[in-house]
């Protein structure tokens, strides 16, 4: 997987774990200046526990939003019930090199074709979160047990959560992907479970903005009316006939076989 | 000018009377949550309620509301209170897309107020909007828990 992310790594810190492990001095739980809540690509967490997963395929309807949540969600063993999602845009996707992979969305290859290493994502975020937080105790990191974004070291007793220790996890180095082990999926408890969609909040109150809703400054309208028989084309319009109408910029003939009209608005 | 009353408020714009509800809503005050879907009444992705009733926006010309109070998906829950049938509807998960739940929403709501115990032929028979992701079984499974919350039978 290559994570093209910020790196923090320091002179003379050491590597730990079965990953490369680089902290700045003095990143200890509490003492971050300026966190970033991005732990991987795939996985921001704020200090109240938020988890909120990157999503980068299209949500049309069909549910992908909610099931790659789901399976980052899976690996990363955080509490579904803090999980929000956000959509990278395309320009930030080439920005950082294609860091989310493919985009494209149709034919049921939103899943199928990502949900390795979205779980990898997720996996990877675990064990930096787990591993920050050893760091932190001074305990060996596979001591540590996590369960629904609560990281425990069962000898000392000792407790943390996601949210304290994101900023110092996300200065870590993700691990190599071939260091990762994702979890059987006949141990899933998020994943292939019937979880109600994480976005229908904005389809019951009308917030929700789909593509038509989009207004951009200047934009026009145009209605297209087409021949009606293919292959048909078109022999003649009167566009006197809506002539002044309100808001009515242009009626254009379109390559010889459609009639747009042009306005400010429908 | 016209003057229309929205979810409470009062509006004047100045489009021609004859433009459909639909788009004096959408286009002049930014109130999207209402949707385009056929333009011909058949669909009801555009349902809204002029004075409790539901009508499909796109048939109706703005020069006919302004006498109605009209309320649009906007304007159903109180507040941060979601509507019963907003809240139904995120229960039982019953949007996909999604695009024609606002007036699916505003048409149920509008029902419900009419008949508050429907059988499922009453729904069906009532509520002619189309969702072409096909919810209406979690439509009904929705309609159902509302009328059973109630303590209501049909």
């Amino acid at each position: 997987m290559t994570l093209s992310r910020r790196r923090f790594l320091v002179d003379g810190l050491a590597v730990a774990g079965g990953f490369a492990l680089g902290f700045p001095a003095g990143a200890a739980e509490g003492r971050e200046t300026a966190p970033s809540p991005e732990v991987t690509a795939w996985v921001v967490i704020h200090p109240d526990d938020r988890v909120v997963i990157r999503i980068a395929r299209s949500e049309m309807g069909q549910g992908t939003l909610t099931g790659l949540a789901q399976l980052v969600a899976e690996e990363l063993e955080c509490d579904w019930d803090k999980v929000g999602t956000e959509f990278p845009t395309p320009g930030a996707n080439l920005a950082r090199n294609k860091v989310w992979g493919s985009m494209f969305t149709a034919g049921s290859h939103g899943i199928r074709d990502s949900h390795l290493y979205v779980r990898q994502g997720g996996a990877a975020a675990r064990m930096m979160l787990v591993e920050a937080a050893a760091w932190n105790w001074n305990v060996p990191a596979a001591e540590c047990e996590v369960e629904k974004g609560v990281i425990r070291h069962g000898a000392s007793g000792k407790t943390t959560t996601y949210g304290k220790v994101a900023a110092a996890a996300a200065r870590l180095t993700p691990p190599d992907k071939d260091a990762i082990r994702l979890k059987d999926p006949k141990d899933w408890t998020i994943a292939g479970k019937p979880m109600n969609r994480l976005d229908t909040r904005g389809k019951v109150d009308g917030s929700l903005v789909y593509g038509i809703d989009l207004r951009l400054p200047g934009m026009m309208v145009a209605t297209i009316a087409s021949c009606p028989v293919k292959g048909g084309t078109l022999k003649s319009f009167d566009a006197s006939a809506i002539a002044g109408s309100k808001g009515v910029r242009h009626v254009l003939a379109v390559d010889g076989v459609a009639v747009a009209v042009v306005a400010d608005d429908f | 000018m016209i003057e229309l009353r929205i979810n409470g408020t009062p509006h004047r714009i100045d489009v021609d009377p004859d433009m459909p509800l639909l788009w004096a809503l959408r286009d002049h005050l930014g109130l999207t949550g209402t949707k385009y879907g056929c333009g011909i009444g058949e669909c009801g992705a555009c349902s809204v309620h002029a004075d409790g009733s539901p009508v499909r926006s796109c048939q109706l010309p703005v020069s006919q509301a302004t006498d109605a109070d009209i309320r649009t998906i906007e304007g159903l829950a109180k507040g941060d209170a979601l509507h019963r049938v907003q809240k139904a509807w995120l229960e039982h998960d019953v949007p996909q897309c999604g695009y024609c739940q606002s007036g699916m929403i505003m048409a149920v709501a509008a029902f419900l107020d009419f008949n508050r115990t429907p059988s499922d032929l009453e729904l069906d028979q009532a509520i002619t909007n189309i969702c072409r992701c096909g919810t209406y079984v979690q439509i009904r499974q929705a309609v159902r828990a509302i009328i059973e919350a109630e303590g209501k039978t049909p």
